[in-house]
C-alpha cells in the first residue's frame, strides 16, 4: 500500500492552514513523510500523518488570535481618526446627533409624561396602584359582577351616609376607607383673611392614603371623635403663599369660616387629597385646608347626608385586586339598598383603579390616546428617517475614500471596524444627548406638574435601540457593500458620476419625512381650527357673560343682611349702560320625583332673579316664567326634566317633589318648560334641572306639614337628615351673572363697586362665559399647538434630509451637469431640473400626507361629541402646503445654485 | 522563557542532542507528530528555535519534497537550562515511587 492516505491527510489538514502558510506546511509534512518510507504505507507512517490536522488547526487558531490582536491594536488608532474626522467636518455629525436627539427627547419625555398622568404616583399619597376608587351605582343594570366595563357605568360619589354604612363593613379586600368632599371656606390667621378650598375627610383619610406631614401631624381618627376639639391641617402653599410662611402656625387658632380651629400640622406641598390637581394649575386652587368631615355638619352649604359629595377611595388588602374589591363590595351594594330601599334600592358600589386602566377606559379615549402617542414617535421616525438618509448619501460619497483604503492594502475587517466605531461614536454621542435632554425637560416640566414624572425607561429603551439599530444598519451596511465592490470601479466612479447608489431608498426615506410632517402639521392646524370654532361658535348669551361668585355666608350675615347686599349690588349694576342684565343665582344640588315614585333622579337646583333669563337667553318652550306673584312653588324645568317626569305628556302643570341641600321635601308645580341649557361645550346631554324663584319669603320655603300619602308612596323625606337640616344654616353661595358687551371693563370696574357695598364680602374670582363653556377645548389648543412644534420640528429634520439628498444628487451628478453645460443647457435649466426633483419628492410626499392625515382626522371627528372637526378646513391646510413649498424651495435652493455653478472644463477634463 | 511544559524540555532537549527533523525528534522523544509540530512552531515564534529549509539538491536526490531543519536559538538554550534547573528540583521534592 502506498503513502497516498498519509498524503490525503497532509493536503487535507493543509486546506485549515491559512494561505500564507499553506505551502509551507504541504511541503513540509510530505518531505518528513517521504523521507521516512519508501512508497510504503507504514503504521508509522500513518501515525506521523495524522499530527497533520492538529498542527493545522494550531496554525489557524494562531493566525485568527494574530489577526484579533491585530484589529484590537488598531482600534485606538481609528478612534483617533474617528474623533478627528468629527471634529474637522463637524456638520455631518452634529446634523446625526441633533436629529436623534430631538426624536428621542420628543419621543420619551411625552411618553413619560402621559404614563406618569396615566399611573404615575401622586404626591403625598403611597403606593397608587393599591388604592381603588370607589362610586356607587343606582342603575339596575349594574351589578358587582359585571363591572369589567366600568367605564360605561353612570355613577355617583359617595354620600356620608353611604360612606358610613360601607365603612361598616367593606369586605376583605380593602383595608380601609378614605373620604374627601370640598367646599370653599374663608380662612383667617389674625389680621389676614382669604379663601380657601377646604375638604372635610373621614377619619381614617391620612393613614389610607399614607400621606405624612411636612410639620406637625395630620388628622387622625381620634380628630373626628365627637368630643374631640376642632383641628385643621393647612397645605403648604396656603401656609406659604397666603398665610405669610408664620413659623409658628402649628399649634395657633385659625378661623375656618369662622369656627375657630387649632392648626396641627402642614401638608406636604403640592398634595391635593385624592386627586392630582391639574398640569399648570394653581396650588390655590385645590384643596389646602384639611378638616374631619364630622365638621361638615355644622356647615353652611355643605351638602346633605344623603347627597352624593365625596370622592371616595379604599386601600386594596395585600394581594387583593380590583376584581376582589368588585366581589368584596358587592354584599355591602345590597346592604346599602336595604337599608335605604327608598334612595339606595337598586345601589351598587362601583369599584375603579386609582389610576388608569384599559378594561375601564373607553375606546375613544384609548383611539385618542394612541393618536396622540403616534405623534412623537412620527417625529423619532423621522429623524430615524433622516439619519438612514444622511448616512447612505455620505457612505456614498466615501465609497472613493473606502476604495484608496482597501487598494492600500486595509483588509475589509479594518474598513467594517473604521465605521463601526464611527457608528458606534454617532449612537452613544446621539443617545446621551436623547436621554440627558429626556431628563432636563422631565425637571422643567416636573415643577408644574401634579404627578412625579419618573423616566419610562421602557420607552427609553426601546427608542435607544430603534436608534442603534437605525445608525447601525444605515452606517455599517452601505459601508459592508461598498468594501464588497470593486475598489477600482469605486475609484473611478465618484469622479465620473453615473448611477446613484441607493437612490431609490434616499428618495423613499425624504418621501416618508414629508409625509410625516404634513400629517402633524396639519392635524395641528385643524385643531387649532377645532378649537377656535369652538369659540367662535359660543352663542352671545354666553361670550358677553361674566359671573362672579359670592360667598355671603362666611361672613356670618344674618338673610336680611345677605338680601340688602346682593339687592344693592344688583341696583348699582342695572344703572350701568354696558350692563344689559344682571342676575343673581344660587346653585344647589336636590333630587326630584314624581309624587309617589319609588326613586328619586338628581337634579341641579337654580334659584334664580327674574332677570336670568335675559341674561342667559333661556328660551321658554312650554308654559310661562314665573312672576311676583308666584310663590316658591312654581317651578320651572328644563326638557330633560320634563322628558322624565312625563315622558309621554305636558309636563307643565304637574307637580314633583323636589329635595335640595338645605332644605326638606317640597311639592313644586311645574309652570314652565325651558330648551336644555349646555354647560359646556360638549355638555350634549345637559343634567335635569329645576329653576325656582330667588328671594321667595322665608314663609313660602317652611318645610311642608307630611301627609299622610307620604309615607305610603310619595318619595321619601330625608328622615335621618331632619334634624341637620334644621341646625344648617342657609347656604349663602351666590353667583352674579352679569350680561355685558364689555366684560372685561365690567369686570374690572365690579371691584371697585364691591368695596363701596361691603369690602369684607369674599369673592372667589370672575370667570368669563367663553372661558366656563369652552373650558376643555382650551386644552384641545394647547395640545395643538405642542403637536404643531413636534409637526414643525418634523419638518425641520424633513428639510434637512431634503437638502442632503438634493445635495448629493448634485455632488453626484456632476460630470452629467458638465457635460449638459457643455452641450448647451444654461445655468437655469439646471437649477430648474433640480428644483423639479426636490419639488416631485415633496408633492409625493405631501401625497402621501394627505392619504394619511384625511382618514385619520375622520375617524377623530366621529369621536368628538358636540363640536365638529373641520377636516377639510382650507385654513388648516392651505399654510401647511405653502410652509412645505417653501422649505422645499429653501432645501433645493443651495445644491441647485451650486448645480448651476459647475465649470463644464474641469469636470470634462477629469475624464 | 519561564513557564515551560515537560513536553517543551523534552522537546527541547531532544533539539539539544542534535535531532533536527520532526520525525526525528518523533522517534527521539516517543511524542505523537500533532503535539511536535505545532510546539517547534511556537517555540519558533517565540525565538526559541529558528528553522531553515534543506537545500532543493538534496531534495531532489532524495525523490521527496524539502524537509524543514529545527535548531536551537540561544534564547532557546538559555531556556532549556533554566527549565532543566527547575525540573530536577521539582523531581527532587517528588518523594521516590516504589515500584510495587
Amino acid at each position: 500500500m502506498t503513502n497516498a492516505p498519509a498524503r490525503l491527510i497532509v493536503r487535507g489538514s493543509a486546506r485549515i492552514v491559512p494561505k500564507a502558510h499553506r505551502a509551507r506546511f504541504r511541503e513540509e509534512w510530505l518531505g518528513e513523510i517521504e523521507s521516512q518510507s519508501d512508497e510504503r504505507l507504514t503504521a508509522r507512517t500513518l501515525r506521523h500523518a495524522l499530527g497533520a490536522p492538529r498542527d493545522a488547526i494550531a496554525l489557524r487558531l494562531d493566525a485568527t488570535r494574530d489577526g484579533l490582536r491585530a484589529l484590537a491594536a488598531g482600534w485606538a488608532t481609528d478612534a483617533r481618526q474617528t474623533v478627528r474626522a468629527f471634529w474637522r467636518q463637524p456638520r455631518h455629525a452634529l446634523t446625526i446627533v441633533g436629529c436623534l436627539g430631538v426624536g428621542l427627547i420628543s419621543c420619551v419625555s411625552v411618553f413619560s409624561i402621559l404614563n406618569s398622568l396615566l399611573y404615575g404616583e401622586i404626591r403625598g399619597i403611597a403606593d397608587r396602584r393599591s388604592l381603588a376608587r370607589l362610586s356607587i351605582s343606582h342603575d339596575r343594570a349594574v351589578s358587582t359582577e359585571n363591572l369589567g366595563t366600568a367605564g360605561s357605568v353612570d355613577a355617583d360619589p359617595l354620600s356620608v351616609s353611604d360612606l358610613e354604612s360601607l365603612e361598616r363593613d367593606p369586605g376583605p379586600a380593602l383595608t380601609s376607607l378614605a373620604a374627601e368632599g370640598t367646599l370653599r371656606v374663608a380662612v383667617s390667621l389674625g389680621s389676614t383673611t382669604t379663601s380657601a378650598i377646604a375638604s372635610f375627610v373621614s377619619p381614617n383619610y391620612f393613614p389610607t392614603l399614607g400621606t405624612s406631614a411636612d410639620i406637625g401631624r395630620l388628622l387622625a381618627p381620634s380628630d373626628s371623635a365627637p368630643d374631640a376639639p376642632p383641628v385643621v391641617v393647612v397645605g403648604a402653599h396656603l401656609w406659604e403663599d397666603r398665610l405669610g410662611a408664620a413659623p409658628d402656625l402649628v399649634g395657633r387658632q385659625l378661623f375656618v369660616g369662622g369656627r375657630a380651629c387649632t392648626v396641627v400640622g402642614i401638608a406636604p406641598a403640592r398634595f391635593f387629597g385624592f386627586e392630582p390637581g391639574e398640569p399648570g394649575s394653581s396650588p390655590l386652587d385645590h384643596p389646602q385646608i384639611w378638616l374631619p368631615l364630622r365638621e361638615a355638619e355644622h356647615w353652611p352649604s355643605a351638602p346633605g347626608r344623603d347627597e352624593p359629595w365625596l370622592n371616595t377611595g379604599g386601600r386594596l388588602s395585600a394581594g387583593s385586586t380590583i376584581a376582589d374589591a368588585r366581589r368584596s363590595v358587592g354584599a355591602a351594594g345590597l346592604r346599602r339598598g336595604r337599608e335605604r330601599p327608598d334612595i339606595r334600592a337598586n345601589a351598587a358600589y362601583v369599584v375603579r383603579p386609582h389610576g388608569f386602566s384599559l378594561e375601564d377606559a373607553p375606546v375613544g379615549l384609548l383611539i385618542g390616546m394612541a393618536m396622540l402617542l403616534l405623534v412623537p414617535l412620527t417625529v423619532l421616525a423621522v429623524a430615524c428617517a433622516n439619519v438612514a438618509n444622511l448616512q447612505l448619501a455620505r457612505a456614498t460619497t466615501r465609497a472613493r475614500e473606502i476604495a484608496v483604503r482597501l487598494s492600500i492594502g486595509a483588509s475589509r475587517g479594518q474598513i467594517l471596524r473604521l465605521l463601526s466605531l464611527e457608528t458606534a461614536l454617532l449612537a452613544v454621542v446621539a443617545t446621551s444627548t436623547g436621554w440627558l435632554g429626556t431628563i432636563a425637560v422631565i425637571r422643567v416640566v416636573q415643577d408644574d406638574f401634579p404627578l412625579v414624572i419618573a423616566l419610562d425607561h421602557r420607552v427609553l429603551g426601546f427608542a435607544i435601540a430603534l436608534v442603534v439599530v437605525v445608525t447601525v444598519l444605515a452606517g455599517l451596511a452601505p459601508a459592508w457593500m461598498a468594501t464588497r465592490r470593486s475598489a477600482a470601479a469605486d475609484l473611478k466612479h465618484t469622479v465620473q458620476g453615473g448611477g446613484l447608489p441607493h437612490a431609490r431608498l434616499r428618495h423613499a426615506l425624504v418621501i416618508v419625512q414629508v409625509a410625516a410632517s404634513v400629517v402633524l402639521l396639519v392635524g395641528s392646524g385643524l385643531f387649532v381650527r377645532l378649537s377656535h370654532a369652538v369659540r367662535t361658535d359660543i352663542p352671545p348669551s354666553i361670550s358677553e357673560q361674566l359671573t362672579v361668585a359670592f360667598d355671603v355666608g362666611l361672613l356670618g350675615d344674618s338673610p336680611a343682611e345677605t338680601q340688602r347686599i346682593l339687592g344693592d349690588l344688583q341696583a348699582r349694576l342695572s344703572v350701568d349702560p354696558r350692563v344689559r342684565a344682571a342676575s343673581i343665582e344660587r346653585n344647589l344640588s336636590g333630587r326630584f320625583a314624581n309624587p309617589g315614585a319609588a326613586m328619586a333622579r338628581f337634579a341641579r337646583v337654580k334659584e334664580i332673579t327674574a332677570e336670568w333669563p335675559a341674561v342667559t337667553d333661556a328660551r321658554l318652550v312650554a308654559g310661562r316664567w314665573f312672576d311676583v306673584r308666584d310663590d316658591a312653588r312654581a317651578v320651572v324645568v328644563n326638557e330633560r326634566l320634563a322628558a322624565i317626569v312625563a315622558p309621554d305628556a305636558v309636563a307643565v302643570g304637574r307637580q314633583i317633589v323636589v329635595w335640595t341641600s338645605d332644605d326638606a321635601a317640597k311639592t313644586r308645580e311645574i309652570v314652565g318648560v325651558i330648551a336644555n341649557q349646555p354647560r359646556h361645550v360638549d355638555d350634549w346631554n345637559p343634567s335635569p334641572a329645576i329653576y325656582s324663584r330667588l328671594g321667595a319669603s322665608p314663609a313660602d320655603k317652611a318645610p311642608e306639614p307630611r301627609r299622610e300619602g307620604d309615607a305610603a308612596g310619595a318619595p321619601p323625606r330625608l328622615a335621618d337628615g331632619e334634624p341637620v337640616i334644621q341646625q344648617r344654616a342657609e347656604a349663602r353661595e351666590f353667583d352674579l351673572t352679569i350680561r355685558t358687551r364689555e366684560p372685561a371693563a365690567v369686570a374690572g370696574d365690579l371691584r371697585r363697586l364691591v368695596r363701596e357695598i361691603d369690602p369684607r364680602l369674599p369673592w372667589t374670582g370672575f370667570s368669563f362665559g367663553p372661558d366656563l363653556y369652552a373650558g376643555e377645548f382650551d386644552s384641545v389648543r394647547t395640545l395643538a399647538l405642542a403637536v404643531g412644534a413636534l409637526g414643525a420640528l418634523a419638518l425641520l429634520l424633513a428639510a434637512a434630509g431634503l437638502y442632503a439628498v438634493m445635495g448629493y444628487v448634485v455632488s453626484l451628478r456632476q460630470h452629467e451637469f458638465g457635460v449638459r453645460l457643455a452641450i448647451g443647457a444654461s445655468a437655469r435649466d439646471l437649477m430648474a431640473l433640480v428644483g423639479r426633483l426636490a419639488l416631485r419628492l415633496s408633492a409625493i410626499g405631501l401625497t402621501a400626507g394627505v392619504l394619511i392625515t384625511v382618514p385619520l382626522a375622520l375617524v377623530f371627528r366621529s369621536l368628538l361629541v358636540g363640536v365638529t372637526l373641520p377636516v377639510f378646513d382650507p385654513v388648516a391646510w392651505l399654510p401647511v402646503i405653502a410652509v412645505l413649498a417653501g422649505v422645499t424651495a429653501v432645501a433645493a435652493l443651495g445644491p441647485a445654485r451650486r448645480a448651476a455653478r459647475i465649470d463644464p472644463m474641469r469636470v470634462l477634463k477629469v475624464e | 522563557m519561564a513557564g515551560l511544559s515537560y513536553v517543551s524540555l523534552v522537546l527541547l532537549q531532544a533539539l539539544a542532542q542534535g535531532y533536527r527533523f520532526g520525525f526525528d525528534i518523533m522517534d527521539a522523544t516517543g511524542l505523537p507528530s500533532g503535539t511536535v509540530y505545532p510546539a517547534l512552531r511556537r517555540f519558533e515564534q517565540s525565538g526559541l528555535v529558528a528553522s531553515s529549509w534543506e537545500g532543493d539538491d538534496q531534495a531532489r536526490r532524495s525523490g521527496r519534497p524539502r524537509r524543514r531543519n529545527y535548531q536551537l536559538t540561544r534564547a532557546g538554550r538559555e531556556a532549556l537550562d533554566e527549565t532543566t534547573a527547575r525540573y530536577r528540583a521539582v523531581s527532587r521534592l517528588l518523594p521516590k515511587r516504589s515500584r510495587p
